[in-house]
């Protein structure tokens, strides 16, 4: 999209009164930021009255030239790009949920749009099993070539994006506050890992600062970005919990880690568990809940992603054993291709090679 | 009276001249044969006696001297008569003696004068149509005979005959046929009457017998019973690349030394041999006391099939091992050192253990053989000869409603063309190599021409360590690679070739002993 449409997407859902919601239906009226721009107080009035008077004074009085100087400026930044709901780059995921950000800062690079995305959020003030849990689980996700999404913030956040980065994963963490804010202060070591390497996300202005309102509405970013969602820790009335509302209306997976009940961490999730939500033990868990992922046998920590010949072999084989004739039948493919792929399957311990030259999932 | 008559023996398949002198000399009636003839040379002087007394012509009284020269070789074989009759009625001036004719007799003599058919005429032909160019033959031998070139062959069916034709100025027919051996013509039908697309399912093991005959390289059919090893077996020499001339005419040699060509003339088929497990070691690779080509030399260009490999005495498999590396069998023997040719590709099944179901996972069969027995009986087969098998491919039993389902498979001539086409590219490949087709690569040919991909680099390498590949593995999934990209028409090998080559090492994994 070109700089100049795009600054009047960031003057718009720069104004204060103007929410992913208002936003939308402003979209839907008038197509395009620019109209909403030209647009006269009395024209807003007449043919957009639902977004309420106050919200069109402050379309009115945002109105003025320093404002789009200022979108500009932050368009020619080289360490941020802006992206908006119409571009394609803007993550799939994410476009579905109810009000989706119609803007997105990033730092970083946003990782590529096939690839699967696993959130792991908790307490901020996490017990060393949460910590520790947190940074396997996302080490082994990392290792499996899936996306750790999370909060950025102090506890299970940054022990989940620690353990991505260390897997050398790509992992995103998405701001309450303006992508250019450092915030909690001591996550500074976090903040630049991952816009060198992974990507922070935030849909708020720049110079936004933390506020308690900002982080409910940063939460459902965070799970509109994933498939899953792993709670790791959470209290009786902890933000996470807030994470898992957004997730579950949005239809994502929900899993949660068991802990000991007679810590308050573990409250959270625990009772996530007693309604309902998955426990999760190993990596292999939240795999599950993955389509395309399976687990290798060879090597117990690792998940290998299957390309779409390798997925139809293995699912000729549901579990039973099946000799490679059956599986060529089922397949309709070649001897020479079914058997290459076989054998890769096999290197990479996803079937097992049974004497007759029958094969099994392993 | 003396008299030089020419004919020639056999060492090995290869035909050599011999000279028949004949001396009559006034003395006591007698009749010698000397030139180190065995038994059947010296009971030679009976048939002669009565074939010429029995031809109305006459049988001197006079001592008779026959030397079979050069005198320091063992002759052995009938196929002298002919000579010696000839030798005494020329001495005896019964027939006329033509300069201009330089014949050579072969034909073994009837009492009643008529001639019977004598081994290796083809392999006597080739080695003596050099120098000479007249040959008299005996009828039946006509066959064989038909298919040198630049020589005149003159059949004949009894000696009188032969007389006769003589004393008529030498008015003999010519039986010889020029065969164009540019082109494959020479092969008049192709049609086996077995065909690949007879066996119902078994698609994995059809397609590892063609990869087989793209390469030329070993087989090994493991199966419980009744799971058509033997089928699939037969039908390999259907989908390999017809004979080139030359190779038909070395096969024929071979066959015409063993006296096996029978009214075939040229043997234009690759043979196929499967002898039974009780088969001695002679019997496999030749010998006697005159050395005779073995199964190993008669399977030559074609196919040796041993079924129940583990049956065979160890013995017996242990002399394959030269063979299978040279492409040739050297016999010693007190008659002399005899080289016959035996390259041939070497199929073998056996059960996967005494019971034969071990792996069977349907059909209620089960195997209760113990490990140490399995151990034991695929023991018998020893590590040398398995390194030279390249391909293991596990065949299981065909229950009765898959075999009504299963669909017909493709023909063997739909097979053999893609054979060809890789079989082509092998030998344009190895033009300046020496060899023809890939299993015959050495280690330093397949530097060469095995170059893999980086992916097919990797792959193998993560192959071995993932599936517990034995390190001889190696060179074989290369050959094999090899061929596979050569059906796929590739210069270079890629992943998926040699992920199909490891699927056919079956025996190299550590799940089966």
């Amino acid at each position: 999209m070109y700089n100049e449409k795009k600054v009047f997407w960031i003057w718009l859902s720069s104004i204060p009164d103007i929410g992913a919601r208002r936003f939308a239906h402003l979209l839907r009226i008038f197509k395009d930021p620019e109209i909403v721009w030209s647009a006269s107080e009395s024209e807003l009035l007449k043919y957009a009255p639902n977004i309420g008077k106050k919200a069109i004074n402050s379309i009115i009085s945002h109105k003025n030239d320093k404002n789009l100087k200022n979108a500009e400026r932050i368009l020619h930044r080289d360490d941020i790009s802006v992206i908006t709901i119409i571009e394609d780059e803007y993550p799939h995921l994410l476009k579905n949920i109810y009000a989706p950000p119609p803007v997105l800062y990033i730092k970083g690079k946003l990782p590529d749009n096939e690839l699967y995305s696993v959130a792991i959020v908790g307490s901020r003030r996490a017990t060393y099993y949460g910590k520790q849990v947190a940074e396997k689980l996302a080490y082994e996700l990392g290792q499996a070539g899936i996306v750790v999404v999370s909060g950025l913030a102090r506890g299970i956040d940054a022990m989940a994006h620690h353990g991505a980065l260390k897997a050398g994963g790509h992992t995103i963490g998405v701001l309450g506050c303006g992508v250019d804010i450092v915030y909690p202060q001591d996550n500074i070591k976090y903040y630049r890992e991952i816009a060198k390497r992974g990507t922070l996300i935030s849909e708020f202005p720049l110079g936004t600062t933390p506020s308690a309102g900002n982080f409910p509405a940063r939460n459902r970013i965070i799970s509109g970005l994933s498939q899953v969602i792993v709670v790791v820790e959470a209290r009786q009335r902890s933000g996470a919990l807030i994470t898992v509302d957004f997730a579950l209306e949005q239809g994502r997976d929900v899993l949660a880690v068991p802990g000991n009940i007679n810590q308050p961490c573990s409250y959270g999730t625990n009772n996530l568990i007693k309604e309902g939500a998955k426990l999760v033990m190993n990596v292999e868990d939240i795999l599950e809940e993955l389509p395309g992922y399976i687990m290798s046998n060879l090597n117990k920590n690792q998940a290998v992603q299957l390309d779409f010949l390798e997925t139809q072999v293995y699912n000729a084989l549901d579990s039973e054993t099946k000799h490679i004739d059956e599986i060529a039948n089922i397949t309709g493919m070649n001897m020479g291709q079914l058997n290459s792929i076989l054998t890769k399957l096999e290197i990479r311990g996803v079937v097992k090679r049974l004497p007759g030259k029958f094969f099994v999932r392993s | 009276m003396l008299a030089k008559v020419k004919s020639a023996g056999l060492f090995g398949i290869d035909g050599y001249l011999i000279d028949v002198e004949v001396d009559i000399s006034n003395g006591l009636p007698a009749f010698d044969i000397v030139g180190l003839p065995d038994a059947a040379v010296k009971e030679s002087k009976e048939r002669v006696r009565a074939a010429i007394k029995n031809s109305k012509l006459e049988f001197p009284i006079k001592r008779i001297t026959v030397n079979l020269a050069p005198a320091d070789t063992k002759k052995e074989g009938p196929s002298y008569d002919l000579a010696i009759a000839m030798g005494i009625l020329y001495a005896t001036q019964q027939i006329p003696f033509n300069p201009e004719w330089d014949i050579v007799f072969l034909g073994e003599l009837s009492l009643d004068g008529s001639l019977r058919p004598v081994t290796g005429v083809l392999p006597m032909l080739i080695a003596l149509s050099e120098s000479h160019k007249k040959f008299i033959i005996p009828t039946s031998n006509t066959n064989e005979a038909q298919h040198v070139q630049d020589i005149e062959v003159y059949t004949a069916n009894s000696l009188n005959e032969i007389v006769t034709n003589m004393r008529n100025g030498y008015s003999f027919k010519n039986c010889t046929s020029s065969p164009n051996i540019n082109s494959n013509s020479y092969i008049d039908d192709h049609d086996y009457d077995i065909d690949f697309s007879d066996i119902r399912g078994q698609d994995q093991a059809k397609r590892a017998m063609e990869v087989a005959a793209a390469g030329g390289h070993n087989i090994a059919l493991i199966g419980s019973p009744g799971s058509g090893k033997t089928m699939l077996a037969k039908r390999l020499p259907t989908i390999l690349p017809d004979l080139t001339y030359n190779e038909a005419l070395e096969v024929t040699k071979i066959y015409s030394a063993a006296g096996l060509v029978g009214d075939r003339g040229l043997i234009d088929k690759r043979p196929f041999r499967s002898p039974h497990h009780t088969a001695s070691r002679v019997a496999l690779v030749g010998g006697g006391r005159v050395p005779l080509p073995g199964e190993i030399s008669l399977a030559h260009h074609g196919v040796l099939f041993l079924d129940e490999l583990p049956e065979f005495n160890r013995d017996v498999l242990e002399v394959l091992r030269q063979p299978l590396e040279d492409g040739y069998i050297t016999i010693s023997r007190a008659y002399g050192t005899i080289t016959y040719p035996a390259s041939f590709m070497f199929v073998s099944a056996f059960n996967p253990c005494p019971c034969g179901f071990f792996g069977v996972q349907s059909g209620g069969r089960e195997c209760n053989c113990t490990p140490a027995q399995i151990a034991r009986y695929l023991g018998r087969i020893s590590g040398p000869l398995t390194d030279r098998i390249d391909i293991h491919i596990e065949v299981p039993p065909i229950s009765y409603d898959k075999l009504k389902s299963q669909r017909r498979g493709e023909s063997s001539s739909t097979i053999k063309e893609r054979v060809d086409r890789a079989r082509k590219r092998q030998i344009e490949r190895y033009k300046a190599d020496g060899i023809f087709y890939n299993a015959q690569l050495t280690t330093r040919l397949m530097a060469k021409h095995c170059i893999l991909d980086e992916s097919a680099d990797k792959m193998l390498e993560e192959a071995f360590s993932a599936l517990d590949l034995s390190a001889r593995a190696h060179s074989r999934i290369l050959k094999l690679s090899r061929t596979i990209a050569d059906l796929d028409n590739s210069q270079l090998i890629k992943e998926e070739h040699v992920g199909e080559a490891i699927q056919y090492r079956s025996l190299d994994r550590e799940y089966w002993l």
